[in-house]
């Protein structure tokens, strides 16, 4: 697929790499446009798939990637091939069973090329996530900047989730951070809600919700976001039964 | 209302609450209060029902009930709030959303209707104003962001709108201008009545100007080692805890 020069695009890809089409290629053509969606909500899987994404000079791409289904390998490849090309990425994994893999490479190869990724990931007991970020940036991709994220959230002492960001930098001229976190939903936070009335059940299930609605709150589009955020909640609802 | 008879309380296999006995009836107002470290946050917290302080032996009875066997939840839902000293922030939860839920939470308890968002809006409103806050402070994260203050308010626009019959105190007043003092006593003197009760836990005088107690207890040491009208409440003023 070829988002043509100057353009601006919005594409869902909903439960990808059910057909024979993996991978998917998007070409990000100069100074256009692309919001994608990806989301990936089937009861099963589906089989492993991969998202090619080059962003040409100044071409911008927005993402917001959502996994909610049970397991399964999902990659995600982002070029940012044109000088001033600039990805927005925020992604969602709730692991509720079953382990899901999640690889994200991102590679600087043109100079002044901004990237960002926001990811949040949720396991609940039984479910085992891995998500490996990896930004690449090539000697000649001076002034880039980069930055990636992943903040975890265990709903069980027997949920895991391996979380990795890295950073491969062969350019001297660049901005680049990166950081994971893990913790458990905040005691007091739990201590509070319910010293307002509110069962502790419920008390789990709105500040899980908190948590795992900020990628969500990205979507521009209110009836997809709202319909996600219904899917998500169902998610959550198994996740802490 | 509420009958607290020799409570000793730890956290952490520290013992903080050391034989408190305290019973307060219905319309009175009582005040709490003594130097840093003497146990007022524990008794408060122990109260509320926070479940990392174990209470080591001791009986609190409320309303004819055992609190101390009740979850925290229960224990809101039979009428007994806890104003914090150190209100939670809780981004993503919208201030508007906790209220309701709180407030539902409570009416199903009581089996009562749940109240629509629609209808919560036009309910709401006139408390918000009443603690003097502005209604888009109801869309944001419950405190987040709030200043000192701000928190204060918060926590007296949820007793507001929760109309508990006992609501428990706890340094409400510290960290307070003059003028958010006096919105957090209006609120607190607005819920007063002969069915209900306060305890105010505190450090300084300066609120029991506002809100006047019926009567002022001395903690140190994690007991109550004075009690008395107003006038005990002046003397510390005047002469610090020093001379107890």
């Amino acid at each position: 697929m070829i988002v043509a020069d100057s353009s601006h695009q919005q594409l869902l890809l909903h439960n990808p790499g059910a057909g024979s089409d993996s991978p998917v290629q998007i070409q990000i053509g100069r100074n256009a446009t692309l919001t994608l969606y990806r989301v990936r909500d089937a009861a099963a899987p589906g089989p492993a798939y991969a998202l090619d994404i080059t962003l040409e000079r100044d071409a911008r791409l927005h993402l917001v990637t959502l996994d909610l289904t049970t397991g399964g390998r999902q990659d995600l490849n982002i070029l940012l091939d044109g000088t001033g090309a600039q990805a927005t990425l925020h992604g969602l994994f709730a692991a509720s069973q079953g382990e899901m893999h999640n690889e994200l490479r991102i590679v600087h190869r043109a100079p002044h090329c901004t990237s960002r990724a926001y990811y949040r990931g949720l396991a609940g007991a039984g479910g085992k996530a891995v998500f490996n970020g990896t930004v690449e940036v090539v000697p000649q991709a001076q002034k880039s900047d980069s930055e990636l994220r992943i903040a975890n959230l265990l709903l069980s002492p027997k949920a895991e989730i391996n979380a990795k960001p890295e950073l491969q930098i062969r350019a001297d001229d660049v901005k680049c951070a990166h950081g994971a976190t893990f913790g458990q939903l905040d005691e007091d936070a739990l201590f509070y809600l319910r010293s307002r009335g509110i069962a502790r059940e419920q008390a789990r299930r709105l500040l899980t919700a908190a948590f795992a609605q900020a990628p969500l709150e990205q979507i521009a589009d209110v009836a997809l976001r709202e319909k996600l955020s219904l899917r998500l909640q169902e998610r959550l609802t198994e996740m802490l039964a | 209302m509420l009958e607290i008879k020799n409570l000793h309380a730890e956290v952490e296999g520290k013992k903080i609450l050391n034989g408190i006995s305290l019973s307060l009836k219905a319309g009175e107002v009582h005040a709490v209060m003594g130097p840093n470290g003497s146990g007022k946050s524990t008794l408060s917290n122990v109260l509320a029902g926070r479940e990392d302080y174990s209470v080591t032996s001791g009986s609190v009875s409320y309303a004819g009930k055992d609190l101390l066997a009740m979850t925290p939840e229960a224990r809101a839902c039979e009428g007994v709030f806890l104003g914090f000293q150190y209100p939670v922030e809780i981004p993503g939860v919208s201030n508007l959303y906790f209220l309701r839920t709180a407030l539902n939470a409570r009416r199903k308890y009581q089996n009562q209707p749940e109240i629509d968002a629609v209808d919560f809006m036009a309910w709401i409103r006139h408390r918000v104003s009443q603690v003097k806050m502005e209604m888009p402070m109801l869309q944001r994260g419950v405190n987040e962001g709030f200043s000192g203050g701000e928190k204060k308010r918060n926590e007296i626009l949820q007793m507001l709108v929760l109309e508990p019959r006992l609501a428990i105190l706890d340094e409400t007043d510290s960290g307070l201008d003059i003028d958010a003092l006096k919105t957090v006593a209006d609120g607190i003197n607005a819920l007063r009545s002969p069915e209900r009760a306060t305890l105010m836990v505190t450090h300084y005088q300066r609120l029991l100007d506002y809100v006047k107690p019926d009567y002022v207890h001395v903690l140190a040491g994690g007991r109550i080692v004075k009690s008395g009208g107003p006038e005990l409440a002046l003397a510390l003023e005047e002469k610090g805890y020093g001379w107890l």
